[in-house]
């Protein structure tokens, strides 16, 4: 199951994703960890990796407030990329922001999965996952009908 | 066969002349005159036959004498409508004509003098003009006030019109004192007329004891119109008799007017001839001030609409500016401490629930100390700038700009001995700036403070400071070196600005928010000007004193 997947972490304080990565390592040992601090590289990476993704579904857990690109732009940009690469992969906002505002721009964006709250925790982290096996569990049994 | 009539004499057909007619020789001794001539004077013909002109009228004035020398040399004078002052003080109007009479010879044998007295048609005539005047007034008045929007302007204009229309010597406008009591004073805001000197340092002080009893003091106090027709007759206007006459001013009317807020006003209008404010006069002055009246309520109540439209539309962008503040101000609370609080749980649960390497446990341990560290700083941040906020800076002095931004490379360098800084300066426009010296300093310290953080731990950090004067604003501008975006619309521009660029400082969104409430505090105003491909500039305006 682990080596499903591809989480993408995209938050300009590395001191973020370094939690987040012992967080993943310990949960998700076989799945490879991709850090940014610049989400204009995190766009690129996405666009040219996840349209041929075969089996590999990419988990991005994005930061929202990042200088020049924040995470709002982030997804202005993701919106343009092909239904392929969409359905590659899930983003969550991943914020220390507790602002009602924020996770309620989050969730309305059709390209956001989810908003979590930092940091990322094992639970945390486990019910992302879950969250997206039911998704492709659920996909898979309306393609069969 | 045609019947033979006997001609009257020349004395029988005068005597019997439906008209006032006097026939003199040429060194004006009486030869004949009408019945009407000897009944209008008091004569008895037997008396005055013969008698001389100038003898029957002792009190005749040279105008006539020259014109009666003019007419026996052979000129024929008339005049439709002259006027007369009779002994008893009232007046006449006589229509005559003046003629010579010539002899067989056509030698001038004197002259014939025709008079009729016009008095009853002439005062039709007269009062049908004024009526006409006066309705012409009104009328004009009422053009005026519908036409006007603005009340100065509409005050000006029907005063314009009643001297120009009401043909009289001056008129004035003037607000009473709301409500009318003691220490205030009554005086033309408006005036218009020939004699506008008579206003010279006019007013009327309701609390003086002389004052409050003149007319204008009255209506203002009774709400009645007063009339005086002639000032030198009126007990009451004597203290301003002397005055009065020497502007050529005789007769006055103030007409009192009552607001729809109690506000009362009056307007005065002043004659150049005694008699004139007749009880016709007067109510058709009723009816212009009426109208009048009329009009400045409604103008007053749009007046008052628009100035509650202006207040309420205030009180909701100032509510929306608070709110918005204070939205700021919460993200910025949350943001900065919760960030932090987020970066130690994280470390926390990573520590106490992971078996983490010697190396990793190394550097997450320091990794505590260094947000402990920022979490400290934001506390001491945002403790500045409660301290600041809502406070008012009141230690106003003439800045000397070029001064004060070398004491703050100075300070710069205390501060930062590792950093050099290239401060470019251009105070050419302003460099002097009336405000708080010591609050100003230390807003731009913050903001040179963010602009090095912000440039990547670079050793030359290059920071260009001016100043302009626009639209009665003094600008001090400081610019980063970080290019600018497009700002939303409908975003605040610090508030961008601080989400965009600076929330990934240590602090640094608070700072400039504490750079914001102590602009703010000062009476200025603190802006952001961000566009693509351009450095972002940062604007402190103060108004132009």
């Amino acid at each position: 199951m682990t080596e499903e997947y591809c989480f993408i972490l995209i938050d300009d304080v590395a001191m973020n994703n370094l939690l987040s990565r012992y967080i993943l390592k310990n949960n998700f040992p076989n799945s490879s960890i991709i850090e940014f601090t610049d989400p204009k590289l995190g766009l690129t990476y996405i666009e040219e990796n996840c349209d041929n993704a075969n089996s590999i579904h990419f988990i991005t857990l994005l930061d929202i407030y990042m200088p020049v690109i924040d995470g709002w732009d982030f997804l202005d940009s993701y919106e343009n990329f092909n239904d392929n690469i969409k359905k590659n992969c899930s983003i969550y906002v991943l914020s220390s922001s507790i602002n009602k505002a924020d996770s309620d721009k989050a969730t309305a964006n059709k390209n956001v999965n989810g908003y979590a709250l930092k940091p990322l925790t094992d639970t945390l982290i486990n019910a992302i996952v879950k969250e997206i096996e039911n998704r492709k569990n659920l996909a898979g049994r309306n393609s069969k009908k | 066969m045609s019947k033979r009539i006997n001609v009257p004499s020349l004395s029988t057909l005068m005597l019997q002349m439906p008209a006032s007619v006097a026939m003199y020789d040429t060194e004006m001794n009486l030869i004949s005159a009408s019945n009407n001539w000897l009944s209008r004077y008091g004569f008895i013909e037997q008396e005055v036959i013969g008698k001389n002109f100038y003898s029957l009228f002792p009190i005749i004035s040279e105008q006539w004498r020259s014109v009666h020398k003019r007419c026996l040399a052979g000129a024929t004078e008339k005049k439709e409508n002259d006027i007369f002052y009779m002994p008893d003080g009232t007046e006449e109007y006589v229509r005559w004509e003046i003629t010579p009479w010539k002899q067989n010879d056509d030698a001038i044998g004197g002259i014939i003098v025709y008079s009729e007295i016009i008095t009853k048609t002439e005062t039709v005539r007269l009062s049908n003009l004024k009526l006409i005047r006066e309705l012409n007034l009104l009328n004009e008045v009422g053009n005026v006030i519908y036409s006007t929007a603005d009340d100065y302007d509409m005050i000006d204009d029907v005063c314009k019109k009643i001297i120009q229309l009401g043909g009289y010597q001056l008129v004035w406008f003037g607000f009473a004192p709301n409500p009318l009591h003691e220490k205030q004073l009554v005086f033309p805001m408006h005036k218009y007329g020939s004699a506008l000197h008579y206003l010279d340092n006019f007013m009327i002080d309701l609390n003086n004891e002389v004052q409050k009893n003149g007319p204008t003091a009255t209506a203002l106090f009774t709400g009645k119109p007063q009339v005086i027709n002639d000032f030198s007759k009126s007990l009451v206007f004597s203290p301003w008799l002397q005055n009065a006459i020497s502007h050529n001013i005789h007769a006055s009317i103030s007409l009192p007017m009552n607001l729809v807020d109690g506000q009362k006003c009056v307007l005065c209008i002043y004659s150049d001839k005694p008699g004139v404010f007749d009880s016709q006069e007067i109510g058709i002055l009723e009816r212009l001030a009426n109208k009048f009246a009329y009009a400045l309520n409604a103008i007053k109540l749009r007046y008052d609409s628009k100035v509650a439209q202006i207040k309420q539309d205030k009180l909701i962008r100032d509510l929306s500016l608070r709110n918005r503040s204070l939205e700021d101000f919460t993200y910025l609370v949350s943001h900065n401490f919760r960030a932090k609080v987020a970066d130690l749980l994280g470390v926390s649960t990573l520590i106490t629930e992971h078996t983490l390497s010697e190396t990793d446990a190394k550097e997450l341990n320091g990794e505590v100390g260094r947000i402990a560290q920022k979490l400290d700083e934001v506390i001491r941040d945002l403790h500045n700038t409660l301290l600041v906020k809502g406070h008012a800076l009141i230690n106003i002095d003439s800045i000397d700009l070029s001064r004060m931004f070398l004491d703050l490379k100075q300070t710069f360098t205390n501060i930062l001995p590792n950093t050099h800084i290239n401060l470019i300066t251009d105070f050419s426009h302003v460099n002097y700036l009336r405000t708080d010296r010591y609050y100003l300093f230390e807003a731009c310290l913050q903001l040179m403070l963010n602009f090095v953080k912000n440039s990547d731990g670079k050793t030359h950090t290059q920071i260009k400071v001016s100043s302009n004067k626009t639209n009665n604003k003094v600008q001090l501008i400081l610019e980063d070196q970080q290019y600018g975006f497009k700002l939303n619309d409908t975003e605040d521009s610090i508030s961008a600005i601080y989400k965009k660029l600076y929330q990934h400082l240590t602090g640094g969104s608070i700072k400039l928010l504490y750079v914001k409430e102590i602009i703010e505090n000062m009476g200025g105003v603190f802006s952001v000007n961000s566009k693509e491909e351009e450095n972002i500039k940062f604007l402190i305006e103060f108004p132009d004193t």
